[in-house]
């Protein structure tokens, strides 16, 4: 049962902005704002929330699933059939979210489809339309005290995952096969039915996505990077592990890259820009002379979105505050040879940051 | 592997129509366009630009690897961008290839792109207008050729064999939610590109067209399936009901009245009809059935490289059926708080009667 305390604040700040309406697309900006959201296909689906009021435009194939869901929730649901189009559902909607006041920008989804924005543009002629991160991404950022238990629930569902994925290992094993066990594994522990679960072996460690194919895992290095939505809140997790005896070389990339991880924890604190954690990272694998070989941001926000602001790089000046949430994922990557990446979430707070992850960071060897 | 011909079509359409260049966002337009390739989508810019002098993909670092691994020496350039620059100077280079370096002009960008990329499109390219790309993509994706049929064959051969696995497993105190783990281990077994659904609904749950499945317990009553899977970049979508158990009567007449009313959508789907014909035929047999107020949706959309892509099957959809067009005719009685029936088969219009994928039968399937 939703709470429709994330609705009010939404609301104040349209108020306080001088925004007319925002109109948020289903899944992430949905789902944080009432803790359900319709399935988002291409048809024109919105929350449309004004000062006073919210409505949803529904197709009417998902109004009775809405209808279910919101029930005792302060929004109005205008469905719409198929062969009509959205166009009216969304003056009703308007009408409803913010009477009869006209003119004032409305703001948008970042995630709407372009479709969608321009039949926004078309049904209801704003003065301007904006991106509503202007609104959201404050509120999103900063999580409260249940929010982040619901992160450390899914945080325990990696961890768990990833245990599930090790013991998957075995001679004759395909990346592919370890990718399903941890699918599978993620099903067993509830995931809300989305989940990633990347495993990259050997040589193809060294591309930091790779996608999970038919290679045999024989001896040597390889990553799982993997995260689930658990009660709407996000995992990510990518932890090391090794066939066989490591040599020295590979224990020298990882040690690098731990003490990277571990410098971006220290810099996550309140205060700091996201830059920092970025800067701490990436001097300890350039001290170490790799950094050509670090080709990626330290991080991303995380919450209802498996990425979200900020952004842990060069040029995101959020200031850190306690409640946000982000992953510090330093990685070396060799071309030919093998990558190594250490994925943690961090919880900010008054002092240093919680992580989530109760995994150790050394790589797990499998004995061949 | 990167089909030259289906960027010349692209490049072609968009030149009569007087457009400077089209910008794929990653997903379907992309797997369309490279002949089954995409890069991963998410937060970061990325897009395939096609214009009178070339293409080029814009793709972040943290995905190049891959893209220079499938379209190196190929007929698309790639420019990959580090995660602390941002898109927009990879974006321009990739205008230029593909277009020259003259400014201005009308742009297309897909449909599905997201708003906060449309911005950084206008931003950075500063083009006279942005229209949607599928006023190229539509037509061209819309009619299929006999490589893009064959793969729609093996999709559909792959439901086809999932149902089966599906209807297997039904158990009396199995939940939907297992039902649904069973179809999804069947679909990976069976090579789908990863992306599938598996929709189960037992009971009451079968009066909502799109139900999620959750933990109710499958005993006595009617149920269905529906379900499809990405394969070699095609789409597979099928439902069928079930029954468990001696079956109402009153489930008996309603699966008769939309076997009918699925017919009548095949004997529409010729060519030279337009889309509305397929909705009219089978929503003209359940009205005269009187359930009329029942059928909740249109009665199909079109299936390619998305699942739900143009055309339409309903009222104002007046595009005119050609050869090779791919769409499901999908006719539906939802009784709330009973059950639900709906019968789907995917129908490829050729020169003479449609041909339709599914090689399963339509009866009901009766589990004691």
């Amino acid at each position: 049962m939703p709470t429709d305390s994330r609705l009010i604040r939404i609301q104040d700040r349209v108020a306080a902005d001088g925004v007319r309406a925002v109109l948020l697309s289903p899944g992430d900006d949905v789902l944080y704002t009432l803790g359900f959201t319709p399935p988002g296909d291409e048809r024109c689906c919105f929350l449309v929330i004004g000062a006073d009021r919210a409505a949803l435009v529904v197709p009417g194939v998902n109004a009775h699933d809405a209808d279910v869901h919101l029930a005792g929730f302060p929004v109005t649901i205008f469905d719409y059939a198929d062969d009509e189009g959205p166009d009216a559902a969304l003056e009703h909607a308007l009408a409803r979210a913010c009477g009869q006041s006209s003119g004032g920008r409305i703001l948008v989804s970042d995630a709407a489809r372009h479709d969608h924005v321009l039949a926004v543009q078309r049904a209801l002629a704003p003065e301007a339309i904006d991106l509503a991160s202007l609104i959201m991404r404050p509120l999103r950022m900063v999580k409260d005290a249940e929010e982040i238990e619901r992160l450390r629930r899914s945080s325990d569902a990696a961890d768990a995952t990833f245990q599930a994925g090790v013991a998957a290992i075995a001679c004759g094993v395909r990346e592919r096969d370890v990718h399903d066990a941890m699918l599978q594994n993620f099903r067993r522990v509830g995931s809300d039915g989305e989940s990633s679960q990347l495993i990259a072996f050997g040589p193809n460690s060294a591309a930091p996505h790779h996608r999970p194919d038919d290679t045999p895992i024989g001896q040597g290095p390889m990553w799982l990077d993997l995260g689930c939505r658990k009660n709407g809140y996000c995992s990510d997790l990518t932890r090391m592990v090794y066939r066989g005896e490591p040599d020295a070389f590979y224990r020298e990339i990882h040690a690098i890259v731990w003490e990277a991880r571990q410098a971006g924890e220290q810099a996550a604190r309140p205060g700091n820009p996201a830059s920092a954690v970025d800067r701490a990272a990436r001097a300890v694998i350039e001290k170490a002379g790799y950094g050509q070989y670090f080709v990626h941001r330290t991080g991303h926000g995380i919450g209802v979105a498996g990425h979200e602001a900020p952004f842990m790089m060069e040029g995101d000046e959020t200031i850190l505050e306690p409640g946000m949430t982000f992953s510090i994922e330093p990685g070396i990557y060799l071309p030919g040879r093998f990558g190594v990446r250490i994925e943690d979430i961090a919880v900010v707070t008054d002092g240093p940051a919680e992580i989530l992850s109760k995994l150790p960071p050394d790589p797990v060897v499998v004995p061949v | 592997m990167v089909s030259d011909a289906r960027l010349a079509r692209i490049r072609a359409r968009s030149e009569q129509q007087g457009v400077r260049a089209v910008l794929l966002a990653a997903g379907d337009d992309v797997i369309y366009a490279l002949g089954g390739y995409t890069p991963m989508a998410d937060e970061r810019i990325c897009f395939l630009v096609v214009g009178p002098q070339g293409a080029a993909m814009v793709v972040p670092g943290v995905n190049a690897h891959e893209a220079h691994e499938l379209l190196d020496g190929g007929p698309v350039s790639v420019y990959d961008f580090q995660d602390a620059d941002g898109g927009g100077d990879a974006l321009e280079e990739a205008l230029r290839t593909a277009a020259g370096p003259a400014t201005g002009g009308r742009l297309l960008v897909s449909d599905a792109a997201r708003h906060d990329h449309v911005r950084v499109i206008r931003q950075v390219l500063a083009p006279d207008g942005i229209g949607l790309a599928s006023q190229v993509m539509r037509p061209l994706r819309m009619v299929k050729d006999a490589d893009e049929v064959e793969r729609l064959q093996v999709a559909s051969d792959a439901a086809d064999e999932t149902f089966g696995c599906g209807v297997a497993a039904i158990r009396r105190g199995l939940s939907e939610r297992e039902l649904q783990d069973v179809m999804l281990d069947s679909f990976r077994r069976l090579g789908s590109d990863g992306l599938s659904f598996q929709g189960v609904a037992f009971g009451a749950h079968t009066a909502a067209p799109h139900h999620h499945a959750d933990e109710t317990p499958v005993t006595e009553g009617a149920l269905w399936f529906d379900i499809g899977c990405r394969k070699n970049g095609y789409c597979s979508d099928l439902t069928r009901p079930v029954y468990v158990g001696t079956p109402d009567p009153e489930f008996l007449t309603v699966h008769q009245i939309v076997l009918e009313a699925r017919m009548a959508g095949e004997a529409a789907a010729r060519s030279g009809n337009p889309a509305s014909a397929v909705d009219r035929a089978a929503r003209a047999v359940i009205d005269r059935a009187g359930y009329g107020e029942y059928f909740v949706h249109r009665t199909g959309h079109g299936i390619g490289v998305s699942v739900h892509e143009p055309p339409f099957m309903m009222e104002g959809d007046e595009t005119v059926l050609e050869p090779g067009m791919s769409f499901s005719i999908e006719p539906g009685i939802y009784l709330p708080g009973r059950f639900g029936v709906r019968i789907e088969d995917i129908a490829v219009v050729t020169d003479g009667p449609a041909r339709i994928l599914s090689r399963l039968s339509r009866e009901p399937v009766i589990i004691d």
